[in-house]
């Protein structure tokens, strides 16, 4: 009940929040220099060519206006078309959401098991040479910037070796053959940079609990090494575990431009970019809200995990 | 002077016959033994070959790519517009005009009235016969009221079209314009069907390859079009354009058989794609040139004695060797570059006079104050680098130029005809009256500088009403002059066009006017299996 209560509560606050987001949004493309006229146009504006377009696009009326023009049309349905290239926005997202989720599930499924994997290891004897060794090396990973890994992989398996595309040229009706061979480089470069974070968290959170009383008396009690492990102290450390890696999948979905960019994959991250310097505020405003979506969810999703891996959250006083 | 290298390239683009290579490689010293082996060496035996895929690397694919000739704004798109479409007039290597969709033309007596017949034996991709109905709505569609077209200035000079049967397009103008036919040849003149207006997510043209699926930012593929009008070529089944937008990337991806055509390369990479034995570099010397734009109607560059320290203050031959690694030539403070028929030699050329600039910057008394100068790389890869030679060299001569980077994506908005001295840069233009009316003439939108000169003006208007060459170089040289003396034009250098390919891929010409043969490459490009 009280998990149902929740899940209710948290959605409402949640559509109140994208409105926020969809405001500020807004208001900060209104802010940056420049107009979608003017991104339109470029070398090429003259004052007669910016008034058509201006004119045509609607931009002349006060932004408040606009702002709930576009606000209507969102909640009958209507996402609207692209300022700049009159393409319906929904089309527009198809086929890039399809392409982003596939990036992130793809490294997710890698990069979560192999995480909580090394996590656990690490934790086991806290400081021996083992941890120490996946501590240096998935911190090793997430100090170099990605894109330095993703040019020094592309040198190394595409031009010297010739094994893998340099480029990931997504396209729907592939063969899987052919769509894994594509991912291999960029959901590589992903894992990289997602690792270490859970790693170190999966980390934390088992030496927490296996310092409690709780499982010193699973010690005593005589408790087999790995069961106090997997059974004991895992469920125990579900939680902080849970939180890292919806806040990691969140990334996976809006923060990956620059992988994107790289291996020219046509995704989210990128779309939202390229947007804002076009100032093709419709479609900003929908990716800013498809992003917020997904950290809501994923956070909501986190909490769940956390309420029914531990009775206590589950039955409150 | 073309080299060895050069030469070869322009026999593999049929740009030159076997006889031409073998006489040009004997005036550079080459035995006609070694000629003519290279010259039986397989790749210049073959013929083209049917088939195959290109997929060409562009820098962007972005949600404004537009198959509407009208709004066309990067090199990409107007590169796929010619993929598509066909214009009325072409223009070759030497920017003379050469009949295309039309197949001749007839000038009245005053250059004002143009007659052009059409050819009667081109086909829509739908298959309809492509009509003087077409040319007349493709024209007008730049010109109507409330059009967005960067190309409307030039259009509106047409001041009326009508059409004799369906194969013959009277255009009358609204004054006299000996170089219209080349107008015609512009990029974004192309014919698109009439009554075409849904350019979302296809287009029918008339051009070598049909649209197979084009999403704006995300997919562009085209088929061969095997009822094209023309002979030579098209030749490959598909070529697709993807959007790399590293440099780096878009280079490896070259490198490691991705792609097999590069639209544009940086004048960084070169060095990358001349190491490497499996790629060649398409070298096309162009008018096309990287300037800095100073403002005659504000502080401080309205201040002669400031100008003319800039324009010794800027060492030119370093900017072509380090900047542009020997890809270019040194300009001369005015927009037309030697290539150009109309390039007037008898100007002195400006050199790097430290002394002479610091004169000058002591007589404006501005020695050592801090002057703005907006560097950006949007006009063109390498301008910002260009600054920062040009920043070194005025400080030698007393000149404190503070270099402001601003955002790349207000630059032509915000920066760029707002602030006092900025870094610009131009395509080439066909003829000079284009350039001159585009960047010089006093009521032109694009006119950076804000020059205004009567003399030049009333200079440009009797050009265009002369047909004679002779005269007429002569009043574009008076043209050039003025613009070298008192212009705000520092020209930083003329740079060469590089593309580049992978070794089997034949049949790219280098054209002055635009990259990949003035971005035609689609209909004659082939693969040696």
């Amino acid at each position: 009940m009280t998990l149902l209560r929740l899940i209710v509560q948290r959605l409402l606050l949640g559509v109140a929040i994208l409105f926020v987001v969809s405001a500020l949004i807004f208001i900060g493309t209104e802010i940056l220099p420049g107009d979608v006229a003017q991104a339109i146009l470029g070398q090429g504006a003259t004052p007669e060519l910016l008034e058509n377009v201006r004119i045509r696009l609607g931009l002349h009326d006060p932004a408040p206006v606009r702002y709930f023009r576009w606000l209507g049309n969102l909640l009958s349905g209507n996402l609207g078309t692209s300022m700049v290239s009159g393409a319906d926005i929904g089309q527009l997202l198809g086929e890039r959401i399809s392409n982003t989720v596939m990036l992130a599930s793809a490294t997710a499924l890698i990069a979560v098991p192999l995480a909580i994997l090394l996590g656990l290891l690490s934790a086991i004897k806290p400081n021996s040479m083992t941890d120490r060794a996946i501590s240096a090396v998935s911190l090793s990973l997430i100090s170099l910037p990605d894109f330095l890994i993703a040019i020094v992989l592309v040198m190394v398996f595409a031009v010297k070796l010739g094994w893998l595309p340099a480029i990931a040229n997504l396209r729907p009706g592939q063969d899987f053959f052919t769509v894994a061979r594509m991912l291999v480089l960029p959901v590589t470069v992903l894992v990289f940079t997602v690792l270490a974070h859970m790693v170190r968290m999966t980390r934390t959170a088992v030496i927490n609990v296996l310092s409690s009383p709780a499982t010193e008396m699973a010690i005593l009690k005589g408790v087999p090494r790995w069961r106090l492990l997997l059974v004991h102290a895992l469920p125990n450390a579900l939680a902080p575990i849970a939180n890292v890696v919806a806040l990691n999948l969140a990334y996976l979905i809006s923060g990956i431009v620059v992988v994107e960019t790289l291996f020219n994959i046509s995704g989210l991250g990128r779309l939202m970019v390229e947007s804002v310097t076009t100032r093709d505020i419709p479609v900003v405003q929908v990716c800013a809200i498809i992003f917020c979506a997904v950290y809501v969810l994923l956070n909501l999703l986190a909490d769940i995990v956390a309420i029914v891996s531990n009775p206590r959250l589950r039955y409150p006083k | 002077m073309a080299t060895e290298k050069d030469l070869i390239n322009a026999l593999h683009s049929r740009q030159i016959s076997r006889r031409e290579f073998m006489f040009r490689m004997a005036a550079l010293g080459a035995s006609a033994a070694t000629a003519t082996s290279l010259l039986s060496s397989p790749a210049y035996a073959k013929e083209p070959q049917k088939g195959g895929k290109i997929t060409v690397g562009v820098e962007a694919m972005q949600a404004k790519d537009s198959l509407d000739p009208t709004s066309y704004f990067s090199t990409a798109n107007i590169m796929m517009g010619f993929t598509v479409y066909d214009s009325l007039v072409n223009r070759g290597p030497d920017l003379q005009p050469i009949p295309w969709l039309a197949e001749s033309w007839e000038v009245g007596a005053d250059a004002s009235e143009w007659v052009f017949s059409l050819r009667k034996d081109v086909l829509w991709h739908d298959g309809k016969p492509f009509t003087a109905d077409d040319v007349i709505y493709s024209c007008g569609r730049h010109m109507a009221e409330g059009s967005e077209s960067p190309a409307k200035g030039y259009m509106s000079q047409i001041a009326e079209m009508s059409k004799d049967g369906d194969h013959v397009v009277k255009f009358k103008l609204s004054a006299p314009n000996a170089d219209f036919p080349i107008v015609l040849s512009d990029t974004r003149v192309q014919i698109s069907q009439n009554g075409y207006e849904d350019f979302v997510n296809t287009t029918i043209g008339t051009g070598p390859f049909k649209v197979k699926e084009w999403i704006a930012g995300t997919r562009y593929i085209f088929e061969r079009n095997d009822n094209y009008w023309g002979s030579d070529g098209p030749w490959v089944d598909e070529i697709e354009v993807v959007g790399i937008g590293d440099i780096t990337a878009r280079v490896n991806a070259l490198l490691s058989g991705d792609i097999n055509v590069m639209l544009e390369l940086d004048p960084k990479a070169v060095s990358l794609i001349e190491r490497n034995k499996k790629v060649d570099l398409i070298r096309s010397p162009s008018g096309a040139f990287v300037n800095l734009a100073m403002m005659l109607d504000r502080e401080p560059t309205n201040n002669a004695d400031f100008r003319e320290a800039m324009k010794y203050a800027v060492n030119r031959e370093q900017i072509v060797k380090n900047v542009f690694k020997g890809y270019g030539s040194i300009g001369n403070d005015h927009p037309i570059s030697p290539t150009d028929p109309y390039f007037c030699g008898d100007i002195e050329q400006r050199m790097y006079d430290p002394d002479k600039a610091r004169f000058h910057i002591k007589k404006a008394g501005l020695e050592n104050t801090p002057i703005d100068l907006y560097a950006s790389d949007v006009p063109g890869a390498g301008s910002l680098a260009a600054c920062q030679v040009v920043q070194q060299s005025a400080a030698a001569a007393g000149i404190n130029l503070n270099l402001i980077q601003p955002p790349a994506d207000t630059y032509w908005s915000a920066v760029w005809i707002q602030k006092p001295m900025v870094v610009s840069g131009w395509d080439m233009r066909p003829v000079p009256d284009l350039m001159f009316s585009i960047a010089f003439k006093g009521d032109s939108d694009w006119n950076e500088t804000k020059f205004s000169d009567k003399k030049f003006d009333s200079l440009l208007l009797e050009a265009r009403s002369t047909v004679d060459f002779d005269k007429r170089k002569g009043m574009y040289c008076e043209m050039q002059q003025i613009l070298q003396d008192d212009g705000g034009h520092v020209t930083l250098a003329f740079r060469d066009i590089l593309d580049a390919k992978a070794k089997n891929v034949h049949g790219i010409s280098s054209h002055p006017s635009g990259p990949l043969g003035f971005y035609q490459f689609a209909r004659t490009v082939w693969i040696e299996s």
